[in-house]
């Protein structure tokens, strides 16, 4: 099952559903653990629908090592979450498994790992993913592959200088069928990114490094569509940094835009409260 | 295919031409460090050969995404700068999801002697040997450097080759066989040397210069630090009664420490003196054999504490007999009577 892009997606609403649902099952998931890193699974989550049921990233659930699939490497490997949960629902492994989701004995951890299907690289030490998407794109061009290798960075991660090393050197390969994106939530794990290592004007310095970029809003799925609906046809000999401007903990109210957003789970009243946004 | 080599990068790069001209999915990466081979490189296999910047963190993550995409992948740097630098790269990138990926360091110990601290490289051995699944070969040889990376081509996993410009005293055949790991070159009853890498060649000399003060001096060779070959390092240290460990590294966690580990855990008698770099840094200037002296592994050196130690062991046999008859309070002399009474 190939999943190619098609021109009258743009039907939002429909996308909006779709990623409620995966957030509230993956609320779900970690209250059933006790565990889980919502704020950046949920800023990402929007993204990650577009890309896995929009037709943007070419994949096979039934094969999930097919040589000519599009490669998305998590690199803010806590936010495995809203992932998890997506490819479950995808078909690449029982949905059931999700009820297990850190606990003993299952595969589906608090951090990527190489072994769940669907899955590329384990990830969740920061500042690894965008290097090895780099080596993985390069790799596609040097074996004449035309795959694309998406990378999901977050802000904070890319307070890491290994992100900037990278970050020189994917314009040098001239790697257009590389694409990031960055999760701009704009918090770390204890503070706001700008009050720490501050990133901004961070479209101009990824410009600056060479790189093609988009800025839009990570929660808008006609921007993401409009974004990235030419990543398979682009002939462009750079690569592509998508700025997606989210809100960190999106669609929990307690958690959205706070920094404890990061690995705290909401209690009580909150949970009522963001069952029924989700819903 | 095998060949005599006398210059390790040629041995290195010059097996590894002839592997990546057969396979056009092997990569060689540097990391802006030079070797005259790579000119072979440059000109025939332009596609296979990059040089990816002073960047050593990511220089790992694109080997590994590399690896990822299909390739067979050699990354060459100074041995400081690629696994201290990028150590949860190589971890977490390379080793924890089993990749073809070859690291090549350059330099061993006090290759770069008046180079500083910076340049010295005395804890990589350390640290490499905590990697599970990490293959780590420390040759002594040229044709173990060449065999290293034939092997490493054969490998579906990750491989640390530690690698020094020597010279090194030739030992073995173009066409040897290395897979045990380890090689007694030299037997001898009074104490065993095990060296690793340059310092093999410093351990038979060391022992060539025992045997002219009677002392005699057997020495492993421990090419292979892992996987390592446990039941013939058990096998080869069972009859000694003193092991010498001899490296150019810091006598925390590297040969030293593999040895005493085997020794303890083999429950072998055998007691262990480790000389290597005694848990310090050195901002000395001088010759690599000054910097050797200033923790005893030049040939004086060694000379001088094993020597020390045979004849302290000798004046212990005289004594003890009085102290063990009043009762001693002192636990290694316990030791050291039931040594002499076996």
């Amino acid at each position: 099952m190939i999943q190619q892009y098609d021109s009258h997606v743009m039907d939002t609403e429909r996308y909006e559903a779709l990623s409620k649902r995966i957030r509230l099952r993956a609320l779900e998931m970690a209250l059933h653990a006790g565990a889980g890193h919502l704020g950046g699974s949920f800023s990402c989550a929007d993204i990650l629908v577009a890309l896995y049921y929009g037709g943007l990233l070419q994949h096979d659930p039934a094969d999930p090592t097919w040589a000519d699939r599009d490669r998305l490497i998590l690199s803010k490997g806590h936010a495995n979450n809203t992932l998890y949960v997506i490819l479950a629902d995808r078909g690449y492994f029982p949905p059931q498994e999700l009820d297990r989701f850190c606990q003993p004995g299952s595969f589906l951890g608090n951090h990527c790992d190489k072994m769940v299907p669907g899955v590329e690289t384990i990830s969740g030490s920061l500042g690894h993913g965008l290097g090895t998407a780099a080596g993985l794109a390069w790799g596609a061009r040097l074996s004449g592959r035309d795959y694309r290798v998406f990378c999901i960075l977050g802000d904070g991660e890319s307070q890491e200088g290994s992100i900037w090393e990278a970050a020189m050197f994917a314009p040098q390969r001239r790697l257009g069928n590389l694409v990031a994106i960055l999760d701009r939530n704009r918090l770390g794990s204890e503070d706001f990114t700008e009050d720490t290592a501050g990133l901004d004007p961070v479209e101009d310095k990824w410009a600056a490094f060479g790189w093609d970029v988009r800025s839009i809003n990570g929660h808008d799925f006609r921007d993401i569509f409009t974004a990235l609906g030419d990543v398979h046809s682009r002939d462009r000999q750079r690569p592509l940094m998508i700025v997606a401007n989210t809100v960190k903990g999106r669609g929990i109210p307690a958690l959205e835009n706070t920094p404890r957003a990061h690995h705290t789970l909401p209690k009580g009243e909150q949970i009522e409260m963001a069952r029924r946004v989700l819903v | 295919m095998t060949r005599a080599y006398t210059e390790a990068r040629d041995a290195c790069f010059e097996e590894l031409f002839e592997i990546a001209s057969r396979d056009k999915d092997v990569i060689l990466l540097t990391a802006d460090t030079g070797a005259f081979a790579f000119q072979r490189f440059r000109t025939d296999l332009p596609d296979q050969f990059f040089n990816v910047g002073i960047a050593e963190q990511n220089a790992m993550t694109v080997a590994a995404g590399l690896a990822l995409s299909g390739k067979r992948v050699f990354v060459f740097g100074i041995s400081n700068f690629v696994t201290l630098r990028c150590f949860e790269q190589i971890k977490l990138d390379i080793c924890c999801m089993d990749l073809p990926v070859t690291i090549i360091g350059m330099g061993t110990g006090y290759v770069y002697p008046k180079d500083g601290p910076t340049h010295h490289m005395t804890d990589v051995l350390s640290l490499v040997r905590t990697l599970p699944g990490l293959t780590v070969w420390s040759p002594s040889d040229y044709s173990i450097i060449a065999a290293a990376i034939r092997s490493a081509y054969r490998a579906n996993g990750p491989t640390y080759l530690y690698m020094d410009k020597g010279p090194f005293d030739a030992t073995y055949a173009p066409d040897a066989d290395f897979s045990d790991g380890l090689t007694v070159l030299r037997s001898g009853c009074d104490v065993t040397f095990v060296a690793t890498g340059v310092m093999v060649a410093q351990a038979m000399r060391a022992a060539t210069r025992l045997a002219e003060r009677g002392i005699e001096a057997g020495v492993i060779d421990l090419y292979r630090i892992k996987p390592l070959n446990v039941p013939l390092l058990e096998c080869a240290l069972a009859g000694s009664r003193r092991v010498v460990t001899i490296e150019e590294n810091n006598i925390i966690g590297g040969l030293g420490s593999l040895v005493c580990e085997t020794v303890a855990e083999a429950g072998l008698s055998a007691r262990v003196k480790r000389l290597g770099i005694q848990d310090t840094y050195r901002c000395d200037i001088s010759d690599r054999e000054g910097m050797r002296a200033l923790d005893g592994l030049d040939l004086d050196g060694i000379e001088r504490i094993v020597g020390c130690w045979m004849d302290e062991d000798a004046g212990r046999r005289t004594a003890l007999q009085p102290l063990q008859s009043v009762g001693s309070r002192r636990p290694q002399r316990r030791r050291q009577t039931s040594e002499v009474t076996r």
